[in-house]
């Protein structure tokens, strides 16, 4: 190997994740921090502490084995997962040792029955409305089996279900066919077979997780504030299949915002109409100027907000034109914020690293934080997935297996006097670790306004909810 | 050996940076060395009709002639490096074409130098490194390059009731920066996967998604994305309805395609076969991107992209060092 042939560029040192805190301690991968080290979530819903959780579990008629596969997951959920010794005493990380162990809820089921025609959601919206109707509720979640094999396109079943919740202030969680099948087999050999058995101990994780926040729990917050951020807008544009003319389309502009914690405040939406010719995608600047004007406002009313120096951070994925970008700079400064940046965060990058000296592949990934500077100050790749400390020391840190590190990439759209630092990927990488669906937050890439944004507009593009306000209910998507 | 306590550093003579330990990390990435960017030399002529010039240009791309691949039309002039290229366009000023020198220093030259780059590469990797393009049908520009008689790259699963192919291609996309480093461009070669479904009879594939492959036509029918086939007539056409705007088209069965989405693949049963080989779960997505670059451009860090024997543009593949102790 010709040594001289190369060309070598030095990286600095990655960036830091950022420490969580939990109910009673602190720690930097939150599944370590609730299994390994059984700390309780950060916070718990009292009411529901006190009283404990029920869920109303909606199956079809006619599918007695799928409900079967349910029952006996909803039962390792409530009371843990059985597990051989062996796992037991070593593979930490998958193993989960039931509901009320870990986030102190006591939690019941009952199981309806719900007539089910493909792509017809009559039935479940009935039930939702039903129980939303009722005062006091009779169930804190509604979790609905779906036998689908995939999450449904824009206007499916899988979006419908979720608007149909937004309107009717229902909580939901849904379970696909797929996933049913797939964890209740990992479920058979869970103690066989190590990898069913992390499989499904990571699926009761997660599964776990959406159900608790959607409970009114928060499982884990940032130790500490991010400086200089008076907040953060994510916005997500989706275009519907309705076309409206000859290039332009119906669509859905959605916003997220997050406080400089990380902790999510309110969300919004507009109908807009798009424009896509070429690779550029034009909305129209004064359906969006409103939008983002709107949001600014309610920044501009978070406690201790400093509109000299702190920041505005809007993200965005798509590529928009200067008209475009400008207006979103222009509204946030309208309310008079002094500083705002908006970023473009595409979930791509194209730079790929792999360490050859390592044989094992999930040794090969750089580690998560790793970034380089393309275009100094203005575009940068970031590894917001990469080796990690899965587990404690003295195991070295790995990658999942079979999981592709890539990086994002970022760039900075606007305005020109700013530059895009060091901070601003800091900022991305530690909103990453707020996503309250899931506990393997290494192999989440987006920031979590972003991220919920995007699922927003999906929603909303799927269900017309007419222009009446999205009730505010934080981790109802 | 220990950590040393940061106040000794000054004593011992070393400074903080010198004791950070690197790790090498090979990348996808590779930088030229030549031919110099601040001075790439290419033919320039003035265009008597812009439009007239960019419509024979494509036409000449699909008719196979060599000489259109580098090629960019920009503010009335044409950018090229093969002096054949004039004989094919009458829109050209004959007596204007010049030798110039263009820098990817200056925004609106960036823009041609990298089209110009990509035409080149376009060239070259068709020609001398023997690699098709998955032609991805939204994303007109997209290059990603593959094997398509190599394992590797692609795998068929033949389905005899619906007469039907499905096909799962992996290559690497490239993706060409011009105007990140004076002098030089940036290339990636990255991993990408894409799947097909190759439709022989539509009588198989009633009540099933279905696309039109060009867009002009279907914004001119004024179609909606919500397509399906209703049924195939005596004469091999196929009938398609248009659910939003309820009417009902027809087409050659060669002007729609069906999309290869993950609903439709799964119905068929093959989704999470063809997903496993093109998210490369089969050997990972680092082992797939070292095999692919020495399966298409042979072992070592050197690439070399010609057109002809008149640009042969030299790139080096750039290794990284990280630190991995954190801060």
């Amino acid at each position: 190997m010709k040594k001289e042939k190369f060309e070598t560029i030095i990286l600095e040192k990655p960036l830091d994740p950022p420490r969580l805190v939990f109910g009673d301690g602190e720690y930097h991968d939150p599944i370590l921090g609730l299994e390994y080290l059984r700390y309780k979530p950060y916070k718990v819903d009292s009411r529901i502490k006190e009283r404990g959780a029920r869920l109303l579990v909606l199956v079809p008629t006619n599918l007695e084995k799928d409900q079967k596969i349910l029952e006996l997951i909803l039962k390792d959920l409530i009371d843990g997962m059985p597990m051989d010794e062996r796992y037991k005493r070593y593979y930490i990380r998958s193993r989960w040792w039931g509901y009320g162990e870990v986030y102190g809820i006591n939690l019941e089921y009952e199981i309806e029955k719900y007539s089910w025609q493909q792509g017809d959601i009559s039935s479940l919206v009935k039930k939702i409305k039903e129980e939303a109707g009722i005062r006091p509720r009779n169930y804190d979640l509604i979790l609905i089996y779906l036998p689908l094999d995939v999450r449904s396109p824009l206007g499916g079943p899988y979006y419908r279900i979720k608007a149909q919740s937004i309107l009717n202030k229902i909580q939901t969680q849904i379970l696909l066919r797929k996933n049913l099948y797939y964890y209740g087999k990992c479920r058979e050999k869970r103690n066989t077979n190590l990898n069913e058995y992390r499989a499904y101990g990571d699926f009761l994780w997660n599964f776990s997780l959406s159900i608790f926040v959607k409970l009114g729990g928060i499982p884990w917050r940032l130790k500490e504030v991010i400086p200089n951020i008076a907040g953060f807008i994510g916005l997500a544009t989706i275009v519907t299949s309705k076309s409206t003319g000859r290039y332009e389309k119906s669509g859905i502009a959605a916003v997220q915002i997050y406080n400089a914690w990380g902790e999510y405040v309110t969300s919004a939406r507009t109908k807009i109409a798009i424009i896509t010719k070429g690779r550029k995608t034009w909305l129209d600047p004064e359906k969006i100027k409103d939008l983002v004007l709107s949001v600014a406002i309610k920044i501009k009313s978070f406690p201790r907000v400093d509109m000299e120096n702190n920041y505005v951070i809007i993200h965005v994925t798509d590529l928009y034109k200067e008209e475009v970008k400008k207006t979103m700079v222009e509204a946030v400064k309208d309310v008079g914020f002094k500083k705002v940046k908006l970023i473009r965060v595409q979930e791509e990058g194209s730079l790929r690293l792999y360490n050859q000296s390592r044989e094992k592949s999930v040794q090969r990934w750089p580690p998560l934080g790793t970034y380089w500077f393309l275009e100094e100050k203005r575009l940068a790749q970031l590894f917001t997935t990469g080796k990690w400390q899965y587990m404690p020391p003295p195991r070295e840190p790995y990658s999942i297996p079979w999981f592709t590190c890539s990086p994002i990439q970022i760039s900075l759209e606007g305005p020109l006097e700013e530059e895009l630092t060091k901070h601003d990927l800091k900022c991305i990488l530690w909103l990453t670790y707020l996503h309250p669906y899931s506990g393997d937050l290494p192999r989440i890439r987006m920031p979590v306004n972003l991220r919920m944004a995007r699922r927003l507009a999906k929603i909303v593009a799927s269900e017309d909810l007419g222009e009446q306000e999205i009730p505010d209910i934080s981790y109802l998507y | 050996m220990g950590k040393i306590k940061e106040s000794l550093l000054p004593w011992l003579g070393i400074s903080k940076e010198e004791l950070v330990t690197y790790k090498e990390y090979a990348s996808n990435a590779y930088l030229s060395y030549l031919p110099d960017f601040e001075n790439f030399e290419c033919l320039m002529a003035d265009l008597t009709n812009e439009y007239e010039a960019n419509r024979m240009l494509k036409r000449l791309r699909s008719s196979g002639k060599e000489e259109a691949l580098p090629a960019v039309i920009d503010s009335r002039k044409i950018y090229f490096v093969d002096e054949l290229l004039t004989e094919h366009l009458n829109c050209i000023h004959k007596n204007s074409v010049s030798t110039i020198k263009l820098s990817n220093t200056t925004q609106r030259e960036i823009r041609i130098v990298g089209r110009l780059v990509y035409g080149i590469m376009d060239y070259s990797l068709q020609k001398d490194y023997k690699t098709s393009y998955i032609l991805s049908q939204k994303e007109y520009m997209k290059r990603v390059v593959f094997k398509d008689d190599s394992d590797l790259f692609v795998k068929v699963v033949q389905d005899q009731d619906r007469k039907a192919q499905y096909v799962a291609r992996r290559g690497l996309r490239v993706k060409v920066h011009a105007g990140i480093f004076p002098g030089k461009i940036l290339v990636f070669f990255t991993p990408e996967g894409s799947h097909e479904i190759k439709v022989f009879d539509y009588s198989g594939w009633i009540n099933k998604p279905v696309k039109v492959k060009s867009i002009k036509y279907k914004q001119e029918l004024g179609l909606s994305d919500n397509l399906l086939v209703k049924s195939i007539r005596e004469d091999g056409k196929v009938v398609v309805y248009d659910q939003t705007n309820n009417k009902e088209y027809l087409f050659d069965s060669n002007q729609i395609y069906i999309p290869a989405s993950s609903r439709i693949l799964a119905e068929v049963g093959v989704f999470d076969e063809l997903l496993r080989f093109t998210s490369f779960q089969d050997m990972g997505e680092d082992i797939f991107l070292e095999k692919a670059l020495n399966d298409i451009f042979g072992k070592g860090e050197e690439i070399s992209l010609k057109y002809k024997n008149r640009v042969n543009i030299k790139l080096n593949k750039i290794m990284f060092k990280i630190s991995e102790d954190r801060g």
